[in-house]
């Protein structure tokens, strides 16, 4: 119950930050679609996307626009010092990391509830053929990359060159979300769209978010204490 | 402690160290007339023979790889400095082997396959683990005070994604021999091949004592400029 | 034993690996027929041993096989280099240190046991004293 007093009391605390001047939330989703615009001119050949181009582009905007809000959100952290402030607080350590974690994916789903819709329109992607596939692809590659995105720029807040590192650290790791989202996205906007096949990424999704959380969850008090 | 208790401390690794170097070089200046003694392979011709480097080259980052990992555990979560030490080691390690094995793979694929890369699982996991310990090397150097926890936190999520990166890159296609490969090899190559993986670790165990060494004395300086400043 | 005795002994040993390792030439240079493969599906389940090579078009493989083994040595040759370097200059760092602390030293009084006195004095404040960071990034 404690765990999850805190989990909301500090997910309030973000969101009622960021609601007042919605500052990270325009930013970042301008910033996606300005990585959408940028891809298409990469990926569209005369007129004509090429094949699976829009899976690819949905993905590498939401991995870009996802670092750049994690950066965002600890950096504010930073300015005041309150990450420390919260570290010294008497709570579950974890409860911290969760609703970091809670925060950043509110803040990712509502950039992708303006990414997706663009990329069927200039795409002509048949992306609500399957809504609810698409939608569990969506929220477990997010939760996967949000996931590991959290710890790691919440580990690196004190550290030097945090702004390019937590890129060079973060896209590796996240290989596999990456891989398995954009396949999965492709085999739903396929003429047939292959559910079976969306559903086995998904299940991998699903278990890259289970295994990577725990071990979030797990590391994170020692990552983050001197 | 200090610079006596360094050698103590190693005991044994370091008077084994002399030998097993001996060893190692023997084995590796033996290591081309094995190979070259191995017969040629029918489809490949001489250009398979870059297998006999390439391959333990690969088992050597993987072995490093999980040294790092399970180094870097040790110190998460028990503390103790010396752990930070030899997952450092480790890590160089895992990219220096990782490095032989991206340049010797192109080559051997460009002669193969006709093509210098293919993303196929094995070379894709191997790029993303080679990758991961580049970028832990990267934060060691320019990540400031305090980042050798951080390292070891990316270096325990790096090796936990190792099967996923494996298995999420094996749904497409590949071309990579398959696996079935060294357990099917004949008796002039098994030989061949398993002496060079025997060097290749033997190599591996010498450079981490080597490393370590270098990091406790790097450890042991570090404490005496603290005591020289505080007296 | 003294410093610059195990000094001596470990770059010794470090340097004669170094060099029985670069006076094992690569195979591929022994072997320069201009021996060829094919481009693709090559050997893909197992490896089917052939006791001549089948002349052939294509990409010679020697240059390949030289160039692949050529860098394999060239970068364990390096490494080595290194450590052996950093291990050079830290301990070069480390007589420094205790000869700069203890006087005696200077006059080469306690050869045997440079930095006796520091590293007891290390050895005390071991395990009760963790070291703070030496320079802080401020948050």
């Amino acid at each position: 119950m404690r765990f999850l007093h805190t989990v909301l009391l500090v997910l309030e605390k973000d969101l009622r930050i960021e609601v007042r001047s919605m500052e990270i939330f325009y930013t970042t989703v301008f910033f996606a679609v300005a990585c959408v615009l940028v891809f298409s001119f990469g990926f569209v050949r005369e007129g004509e996307p090429i094949e699976g181009a829009a899976a690819g582009i949905l993905w590498i905007a939401i991995a870009f626009s996802g670092t750049l809000a994690l950066g965002r959100t600890f950096e504010r952290e930073r300015h005041g010092d309150t990450l420390r402030a919260l570290m010294m607080a008497p709570v579950d350590r974890p409860a911290l990391y969760v609703a970091k974690l809670l925060g950043v994916l509110v803040l990712l789903a509502a950039v992708e509830a303006v990414v997706v819709p663009l990329i069927a329109l200039m795409f002509q992607a048949p992306l609500f053929a399957e809504p609810l596939m698409l939608g569990g692809l969506l929220f477990a590659g997010t939760v996967g990359f949000a996931a590991v995105g959290t710890l790691f720029a919440a580990m690196l807040v004190r550290a030097r060159s945090r702004d390019v590192l937590l890129p060079v650290l973060l896209y590796p790791i996240t290989v596999p979300v990456i891989i398995a989202g954009v396949r999965g996205t492709a085999a739903l906007l396929q003429g047939e769209p292959d559910v079976g096949m969306a559903r086995a990424w998904l299940s991998m999704l699903v278990f890259f978010d289970v295994v990577f959380i725990t071990l979030a969850l797990w590391t994170f008090e020692p990552l983050m204490t001197d | 402690m200090g610079v006596q208790a360094v050698k103590s401390d190693q005991g044994l690794a370091h008077r084994a160290f002399p030998a097993l170097s001996v060893l190692a070089a023997a084995m590796f200046a033996y290591a081309p007339f094995m190979i070259m003694g191995a017969p040629y392979e029918s489809t490949m011709g001489l250009v398979q023979k870059i297998f006999y480097f390439h391959v333990p080259a690969w088992f050597a980052m993987f072995t490093a790889a999980a040294v790092c990992g399970l180094a870097s555990a040790m110190y998460l979560f028990g503390g103790r400095k010396s752990w930070d030490g030899v997952a450092a080691s480790a890590a160089e390690i895992v990219v220096v082997f990782g490095a032989i094995g991206l340049i010797t793979g192109p080559l051997w694929g460009r002669k193969a396959w006709g093509v210098w890369w293919q993303w196929d699982a094995r070379l894709t996991l191997s790029l993303v683990v080679w990758l991961t310990f580049v970028a832990y090397l990267l934060l060691r150097r320019f990540g400031g005070a305090g980042s050798e926890k951080l390292a070891a936190g990316v270096a325990l999520f790096g090796v936990a994604n190792i099967p996923f990166v494996y298995q999420s890159v094996n749904w497409w296609r590949t071309v990579h021999p398959k696996t079935t490969v060294v357990m099917t090899l004949g008796p002039g190559m098994r030989g061949a091949f398993w002496w060079c993986v025997g060097a290749f670790l033997l190599l591996t165990v010498l450079l981490l004592i080597a490393r370590i060494r270098l990091e406790r004395e790097r450890a042991t300086l570090d404490d005496l400029y603290l005591l020289v400043e505080e007296s | 034993m003294t410093l610059e005795k195990a000094e001596m002994r470990r770059s010794a040993a470090i340097w004669g690996l170094a060099i029985l390792c670069l006076l094992a030439l690569p195979p591929g240079g022994a072997a320069a027929v201009a021996a060829q493969g094919q481009p693709t599906s090559a050997a893909q389940d197992e490896f089917v041993p052939l006791d001549s090579l089948p002349p052939d078009e294509g990409l010679p493989a020697a240059p390949l096989v030289m160039a692949a083994y050529g860098a394999a040595w060239l970068i364990i040759v390096l490494y080595l280099w290194s450590i052996w370097r950093r291990l050079g200059r830290v301990e070069r760092e480390l007589a420094d240190v205790a000869r700069r602390t203890d006087p005696t030293l200077s006059t080469g009084s306690h050869r045997q046991d440079p930095a006796g006195s520091l590293t007891s004095r290390v050895s005390e404040r071991d395990g009760l004293v963790t070291p703070k960071p030496r320079s802080g990034e401020g948050g």
